[in-house]
């Protein structure tokens, strides 16, 4: 089912609606999007998604235990980055959007 | 007013699309992972023969070689002290004695043996040690171990049995010397290949389709032949036929979830059968052609020794444990060549940072419950017949093997090695980046994360009882769980029993 190519055009497609979501909550919050901060973002998103299936990939295989503990350090890893990347988000926001 | 509206309910939408998206894709890919680890086309070697198994382009990897440094004189190998069955055969049979002969009696020390036996325990005492030790205490402990527990391990058994049941029948083993037994059914019209390189191209496209997983062509180095005592032939030296001109070595993999129940649970017999067979397959495809052939294959029918074969063949590089490592299968795969004079073009020896990763990982070293493999820094100093490599004791070796349960052998040092994985994105995308990486720093970072993230048994774990409990590095399979399948009356010992 995952591995299918109607999978990823589904992938895909949800995608647009991140994206679009995503602009959405920056223009709601009244953030200054720069295309590197755009970068920075889909970086951390990327990251988060990394974070997530290596771990699933590792379960899979049978090395549960491995699963778990690649999934402690590398969550540990996208939160402190999220909240770098937040901290850097936020930074000359406009509050009265 | 109205537009407004609009704007704001259009961007309440869009926000609450982007978190369910989130989510949605968060699942996916936690789904997606999950299938790729269980994905049975990352069985490299067990989902098909055509030839895609061997996946790696070797093109960036080749050396100009030699493979090997010389460091003194060359010669070849003896078969029947360096090749540890060939002398714990001879061993037995001159401590136990025949009809019309007593035994050796070890307090007659090594100067009452037969030759070559004697010489050989004279330089190497310790290897006597081991030997004796073996015969009076490993094996009859063993064979009570095997009256109390083995229908633990007799599903693992029965499993290696189908494998091994062919070797009664095929590949047929030379009843005469190579000059003969070569050139048994060779076609009388000798077809000439159009040029060297579309020789190999077929050789290899056949041996994929005959169950090769890897194939790789050199010129056969006569250092790698045995000095004597050929198959077919009789007991004394012989001269290096001088139409073993090529060596064709393939490769097969153990299937990838029962080499990770080793030693207990895993065997050797599935890899050799499938070899063995893919190599006498190409030995009749290339007589039929016009040309003589000879297959060399496990368990036992070799005139030579494989691993350097298959680095000269561009196949792999030597590792600390002993054998060659390929970058499809790391050391999870057992080995056949084909000798034959069909014109070919050869490859190059290939250097995908082996050498320098076995420096510093140590895995095998760590895990090897026999203590046989080095941990020294480097293989410095380490001299074979004149050849530098990585040297293990094989006879402290085969004395674990023949202390273990199940299948007869180890093998741990093949699961253990961070190369022996599965082909999925995640192994993928590490070996790509080792491979590329010329500083050797992701090797080091995936070593440092393989230690501290998957789980090991304590090494005395492996041992029997009462120093371990036949510890395997993995579960069985489910497939290979006795106790799921059938009633036995026997404690399972990997838990203490």
């Amino acid at each position: 089912m995952f591995s299918s190519p109607f999978f990823w055009f589904l992938m895909g497609v949800v995608f647009v609606l991140v994206a679009a979501g995503a602009r959405a909550w920056a223009t709601s919050l009244g953030l200054r999007m720069t295309w590197w901060k755009w970068l920075l973002s889909a970086a951390w998103y990327g990251l988060l998604m990394l974070t997530v299936s290596m771990p699933m990939t590792l379960v899979g295989e049978n090395e549960s235990s491995a699963g778990m503990r690649v999934l402690a350090a590398m969550g540990l890893v996208t939160v402190i980055l999220g909240v770098g990347l937040v901290r850097v988000l936020v930074r000359g926001r406009v509050r009265s959007a | 007013m109205t537009n407004k509206k609009s704007d704001l309910s259009r961007r309440s939408f869009l926000k609450m699309g982007g978190v369910a998206g989130v989510a949605l894709q968060v699942g996916a890919i936690a789904g997606a992972g999950l299938e790729a680890g269980q994905d049975k086309d990352s069985y490299t070697g067990w989902q098909g023969r055509e030839g895609e198994t061997q996946f790696v382009d070797r093109s960036g990897l080749e050396i100009d070689g030699p493979a090997y440094e010389a460091v003194g004189p060359t010669r070849r190998p003896n078969k029947t002290t360096e090749y540890i069955f060939g002398r714990a055969y001879m061993f037995h049979r001159a401590l136990r004695g025949g009809e019309d002969s007593a035994g050796w009696n070890p307090e007659d020390g090594p100067e009452a043996l037969d030759e070559p036996l004697r010489s050989f325990y004279l330089d190497n005492p310790e290897a006597l040690a081991a030997d004796l030790k073996r015969e009076q205490e490993i094996l009859p402990q063993s064979q009570e171990h095997h009256e109390k527990y083995d229908p633990f391990f007799r599903l693992a058994e029965a499993w290696s049995d189908g494998w091994s049941d062919i070797f009664r029948s095929y590949p047929r083993r030379p009843q005469s010397p190579p000059i003969e037994s070569d050139f048994d059914g060779v076609h009388e019209v000798k077809l000439q290949p159009r040029s060297p390189e579309m020789a190999a191209e077929l050789i290899k496209t056949v041996a994929h389709h005959y169950g090769a997983t890897l194939v790789g062509i050199c010129k056969l180095n006569p250092d790698w032949v045995y000095d004597a005592n050929v198959v077919g032939g009789s007991r004394e030296p012989f001269e290096v036929p001088e139409h073993w001109e090529y060596a064709i070595a393939i490769g097969v993999p153990h299937e990838w979830d029962q080499v990770l129940s080793n030693p207990a649970h895993g065997t050797s017999y599935d890899a050799y059968a499938r070899s063995a067979v893919a190599s006498g397959r190409i030995a009749a495809f290339l007589k039929s052609l016009g040309y003589p052939a000879r297959a060399h294959h496990p368990p036992g029918t070799y005139d030579l020794i494989v691993p350097p074969i298959l680095v000269d063949a561009g196949l792999g590089q030597q590792g600390r444990a002993g054998f060659v490592l390929t970058p499809e299968t790391g050391a999870n795969f057992r080995a056949a060549v084909v000798t034959t004079n069909l014109p070919m073009k050869v490859d190059k020896p290939i250097d995908f940072g082996v050498s320098e990763f076995c420096m510093h990982c140590k895995i095998c070293a760590e895990q090897c419950p026999s203590g046989s493999i080095s941990f020294a820094d480097t293989n410095e100093g380490m001299t074979t017949r004149g050849y530098r490599h990585w040297e293990i004791d094989t006879t402290t070796c085969f004395n674990f093997w023949e202390s273990a349960m199940g299948p007869m052998g180890c093998r741990l040092c093949i699961a253990t090695c961070p190369y022996s994985r599965k082909n999925n994105w995640v192994h993928d995308m590490v070996r790509r980046a080792s491979t590329a990486d010329p500083t050797g720093q992701v090797d080091k970072a995936m070593t440092w994360m393989q230690k501290k993230t998957f789980d090991v048994p304590d090494v005395a774990d492996y041992l029997p009882p009462p120093d371990g409990r036949f510890a395997s590095y993995r579960q069985a399979p489910k497939w290979l769980d006795v106790e799921h399948w059938f009633d036995i009356d026997v404690i399972n010992p990997q838990k203490g029993g």
